[in-house]
């Protein structure tokens, strides 16, 4: 067999372990770039397998392909027009519903695609089994169950795209609306169909009911008389159901996925769900949440300024014991003067203000994060970021500037607009990072000390 | 009784009657509502949904809720505009 290039590309929504999967399948041969012109992350990696050269493509993580977010737009403009051979649909088995209203959107997408239904372990303690074969059998596509942080299920994952794409029959099949929205789908797509789109017309027709400005401007530069159309139904479907359109479609499909979740998972007592729950509603309590928050943050910084001072100490003195060699070897002229002063202390003061400080910030923060407190906090703290005009989440980019202000402007991209982005990244730019806090603290002590 | 999600007490739940955004183009154009409404129907909040206040958050702050098994968090504004059918 002659060695063959493939590309699948991983989808899903947020928090689903998808980086994770694309960390094991890749290892280290990975590229982290940005999409053309786009302040959305791309990571790529490539991997052999079975004689194939496959690249990987880790696609942002978004909960629809309408157009709300430049990540939604990218996804689809992505899978519609780069065609991968396979897209694989990273599923977070315990919020089974959530995630199965955007894999119905793949469906409609008629992309080639294999479910991975991670996070078995979260669904089995939440008291969730799921019955993967039924799910499989629902949507006419393969479905692999893991665990990507302990890499279950990695490999089968991977043998089974392959095989997928060696047999090449993974369009799933399709899910159909009530009777009066399917109609007015059936109508339009025959429309549609005679346009020859790059998308499939079945989920422009969808789209263009749901009032999707991008594929409108485009179908009116082809035809317009086909938007008048579209707009009619959509005014048919507004008065039958007396919602908006776009509600209907997305509640229709919401019960689709409903209907799936409920047909294959089955709830069960959960294993212990009452310290996590105790402890969610400890740390977002009215309360005790406010004092619970200012004792983590104080303590953290505490803890790492406290840290970081005795390895600092430990540090600096190390290196410092260097000096007479240096200054046997260069003399105490004005050569030894300049490089040591100039060059090699300049070098030591930022080893020993840096790294003892930013490394245990970034661990900590790291804790942080992955423990969902930091969501937390942001939940706490929403009012009072909206009072400086930013919205709660942004307290996380503003808590990494502690640390080091570029990591916080990369961390803006959680934010979910370009003007909250922007917002945020002006702000966390004004918070003193930890190497600047060292210096203001060495100052204010110089300065205004008692002797 | 109609209420807005606003006024239900933590642990109460509602079915969504509606969702009330301004739209952008005047009214009776389709489709083009507030990207908000969208964001909040995509994350389950439709109408005909139960939907569960687990939390509000003290000072005026979001509400959290519990949907279609999922939980989110949204702004007190935007919870303001979700009508819900609540048994009281």
């Amino acid at each position: 067999m002659t060695k063959k290039r493939i590309v699948i590309a991983l989808a899903g929504n947020s928090n689903v372990g998808k980086s994770v999967i694309f960390n094991h399948l890749t290892g280290m041969h990975q590229h982290i770039g940005n999409w053309p012109g786009k302040t959305v992350e791309r990571a790529e990696g490539t991997l052999h397998f079975k004689g194939y050269t496959v690249d990987i493509v880790d696609l942002p993580g978004i909960y629809s392909l309408s157009t709300f977010s430049i990540e939604e737009l990218i996804t689809r403009e992505y899978i519609a027009i780069e065609n991968p051979d396979l897209v694989i649909n990273v599923v977070d088995a315990s919020v089974l519903e959530r995630n199965l209203y955007f894999t119905l959107q793949l469906v409609e997408l008629e992309t080639p695609m294999i479910v991975a239904l991670n996070q078995m372990d979260m669904a089995k303690r939440k008291g969730v089994k799921i019955d993967y074969k039924k799910l499989e059998k629902i949507l006419g596509v393969s479905v692999i169950p893991t665990v990507a942080p302990s890499q279950v299920g990695i490999y089968d994952l991977l043998q089974e795209s392959i095989h997928v794409i060696e047999k090449g029959d993974a369009v799933p099949s399709k899910i159909s609306y009530g009777e009066e929205v399917e109609e007015k789908i059936q109508e339009l797509t025959e429309l549609l169909g005679r346009l020859h789109l790059p998308y499939p017309a079945r989920w422009v027709a969808i789209k263009v009911l749901e009032g999707d400005e991008q594929l409108e401007e485009r179908i009116r530069q082809i035809d317009p008389k086909i938007l008048s159309t579209a707009r009619k139904l959509a005014e048919e479907i507004e008065s039958i159901h007396g919602h908006l359109c776009s509600t209907v479609i997305t509640s229709e499909r919401y019960e689709a996925a409903g209907r799936i979740a409920r047909e294959v998972q089955q709830i069960v007592q959960p294993v212990n769900p009452p310290f996590r729950e105790r402890l969610h509603a400890l740390t977002t309590n009215k309360i005790l949440g406010y004092p619970i928050m200012a004792a983590v943050i104080l303590s953290i910084f505490f803890g790492i300024f406290s840290f970081g001072d005795y390895t600092s100490g430990l540090i600096g003195d190390f290196l410092y014991s260097f000096e007479p060699i240096f200054l046997n070897i260069f003399g105490t002229g004005i050569a030894g003067d300049l490089i040591w002063g100039g060059a090699v202390e300049g070098l030591i003061a930022g080893i020993t203000i840096a790294l003892p400080y930013l490394l245990p910030f970034y661990l900590m923060l790291y804790f942080l994060e992955d423990s969902g407190y930091l969501s937390r906090i942001a939940f706490l703290m929403d009012n009072l970021m909206h009072k400086i005009g930013l919205h709660g989440k942004a307290f996380i980019p503003m808590m990494l500037g502690f640390g080091c202000n570029v990591p916080a402007c990369l961390g803006c991209r959680i934010m979910e607009t370009e003007r909250e982005r922007l917002l945020a990244i002006f702000v966390v730019t004004l918070v003193p990072c930890a190497a600047t806090t060292v210096i203001i603290l060495g100052l204010v002590g110089a300065f205004v000390g008692v002797e | 009784m109609e209420l807005p999600l606003t006024q239900l007490k933590e642990g109460e739940s509602g079915i969504i009657i509606s969702i009330s955004t301004p739209r952008r183009h005047g009214y009776g154009r389709h489709g083009h509502t507030w990207g908000f409404q969208r964001r909040l129907e995509d994350m389950g909040v439709t109408p005909g949904t139960k939907v569960t206040v687990v939390k509000s958050a003290p000072f005026h702050g979001p509400i959290e809720l519990q949907v279609r098994g999922s939980r989110l968090a949204i702004g007190r504004g935007m919870a303001e505009r979700i009508l819900v059918r609540v048994e009281r």
